[in-house]
């Protein structure tokens, strides 16, 4: 007999799967076409005028920060404009919460599970083209596991408390467009943080992208970094947890 | 009808510097319909939103079958559902798809819920849709949709949000059909509704909400007797009434008002105390100016509605 707060999270998991795999096609192709753009016109086109100092190939110093990059765009629009629609639009997370035997915690583990889900679908997507035709391309499987993780769990609490605090939907875009950019081109996704002066990098290395990024690129088991970002996710889940507490029971 | 199955007391919500609800107590008594009436913004729907868990009280209480619903929403969620006035229905996931997570949401295993869920379309004259969302379904579908979802764990206690607003004349009747099924079948309802007509029809006692406050409570019949109005009588005249025979009219014993609205062609509203007034207006009206059409109706809960709530309009 599974406890009820189980049972619960874990129905809202299996909603929110049977949802993504009906269009799981349409979100395959979103989980590539950014990141083979990147690869394509930075990595291969740009990157063959750039030597950085110390590192192999540009492509290999930039395939671990695409990588990362994509689970944090997949997971956090994901979530901010599914939880905004089914709010704001479509009504029906006000009913689950409404009159569901289940507590918001519940509905928000749940959204978590699949965000992890998610995440590993976006990396399976980016990265089965780059190991068939880029042979050579080794990364750490459990460090990859394990950001993987973190950051799912960081970035899908993100989306769902911007999803279900924000009202307008231009308000929606814009805070997506002020998440994900500065992620995207700062993070050490193209360049390395080191460039960056100390006061700009202490502030780019506190955001979990980074040490996972910078994590993904040393290989192994890059522990401290595996900390910091799981301790990053586990404050970033209560505070999603509050905010979605506070905005479903006004 | 004996126990209480849902007692509010002194309950309020402000928004802001809004008084939403201000203060309501009412209890609701086991197999018995409440109707919740009230103009556009009167506290209606917020009532309903407290009454389920959704919005906090800013103070009072809230017991549903004995339990208190900011202490233990679990339970109380376990005793009511709802069907609510939005849609509500899952964007991409067919019907019984949608209504089989419904039900497991609510506890049920896997075999029950899919069993349910056919149970429920089958209720609902849905099954050949069950692939369809719900977004692909006409007006009246959703609303029997909605209504059959509220019932899939049959249980004790249901809110019925405007219920058949928005429906054709069938739809409306076919769901009244339904309610009525569940009133035999010993269901507590709330009932939010702007049709008097249904509340008239479906609700064993009334309360009149505007803003935020109870102004009139008590079965439909004791709430037309308060009004003091026993029939309204429509008369068209066979030659305009003047000034002066309208007042003749009006100083009949047992006429309590009389008016000639503007674009009524002539036509004048008798509300009468007593039915023995219609022997001596209709005579008066006769000599006075001829009578071409005359239509006697006992005054209804809409009449009742207005008299409180005023016939201006609502922001």
């Amino acid at each position: 007999m599974i406890p009820r707060p189980i049972l619960a999270s874990l129905v809202t998991f299996e909603r929110e799967i049977r949802d993504y795999r009906k269009n799981i096609f349409y979100f395959a192709l979103r989980n590539l076409i950014q990141p083979v753009f990147f690869v394509l016109v930075i990595g291969v086109g740009l990157g063959s005028f750039v030597n950085l100092p110390g590192r192999e190939s540009y492509l290999s110093f930039m395939l671990p920060g695409i990588l990362m990059m994509s689970v944090v765009q997949v997971c956090y629009q994901h979530f901010s404009s599914e939880i905004w629609m089914s709010k704001n639009h479509e009504g029906y997370l006000e009913l689950l919460t409404m009159t569901a035997p289940i507590k918001p915690r519940e509905a928000v583990a749940g959204y978590l599970l699949t965000g992890i889900v998610v995440a590993f679908f976006a990396v399976l997507c980016f990265l089965l083209p780059v190991w068939l035709l880029l042979p050579g391309f080794a990364i750490s499987l459990s460090a990859l596991m394990l950001f993987t993780i973190g950051l799912a769990l960081f970035f899908t609490s993100a989306g769902i408390a911007v999803g279900v605090s924000v009202l307008d939907p231009h308000t929606l875009t814009t805070v997506g467009i002020f998440i994900t950019m500065p992620l995207t081109y700062l993070c050490g996704v193209f360049v390395p943080v080191e460039m960056y002066p100390p006061p700009f990098r202490l502030m780019i290395e506190v955001i979990p992208l980074t040490p996972a990024i910078e994590g993904l690129r040393e290989g192994g088991l890059p522990i401290a970094e595996i900390i910091y970002v799981w301790c990053a996710a586990a404050l970033a889940v209560v505070a999603a947890i509050k905010v979605f507490e506070r905005n479903m029971h006004p | 009808m004996t126990s209480e199955m849902i007692q509010v007391e002194r309950l309020a919500k402000s928004f802001g510097n809004h008084d939403a609800v201000n203060g309501i107590s009412f209890d609701v008594l086991a197999g018995e319909t409440l109707g919740l009436l009230g103009p556009n913004g009167a506290g209606k729907t917020t009532t309903i939103r407290m009454l389920t868990g959704l919005v906090r009280p800013s103070s009072g209480r809230i017991t549903v079958g004995g339990y208190d619903v900011l202490k233990n929403p679990i339970e109380v969620k376990r005793l009511f559902d709802i069907s609510p006035q939005e849609a509500s229905l899952h964007p991409h996931l067919g019907i019984a798809e949608d209504l089989y997570f419904y039900a497991r949401l609510r506890g049920l295993s896997r075999k029950d819920a899919k069993l349910r869920a056919q149970q429920t379309l089958q209720w609902a004259k849905l099954e050949s849709h069950a692939k369809k969302n719900g977004h692909q379904l006409s007006g009246g579908m959703q609303r029997r949709l909605l209504m059959a979802r509220a019932l899939i764990t049959d249980p004790p206690i249901l809110y019925l949000d405007e219920p058949t607003t928005g429906l054709d004349p069938q739809s409306r009747h076919a769901l009244w059909e339904y309610i009525f099924e569940l009133k035999r079948r010993g269901k507590t309802m709330i009932l939010t509704t702007h049709y008097m007509e249904e509340a008239e029809k479906l609700c064993d006692r009334v309360i009149i909400i505007d803003h935020g406050k109870i102004i009139a409570e008590g079965s439909p019949a004791k709430l037309r007797r308060g009004l003091g109005i026993d029939s309204i009588l429509t008369l068209k005249p066979r030659r305009p009434f003047s000034s002066a025979d309208l007042r003749a009219l009006k100083e009949i014993p047992g006429v309590l008002d009389l008016s000639s609205p503007n674009g009524s062609n002539g036509c004048i509203t008798v509300h009468l105390r007593e039915k023995e007034a219609l022997d001596e207006i209709v005579v008066a009206a006769s000599c006075l100016a001829g009578i071409d059409e005359l239509n006697l109706t006992e005054a209804s809960l809409e009449d009742v509605f207005l008299q409180l709530t005023g016939r201006g309009l609502r922001e």
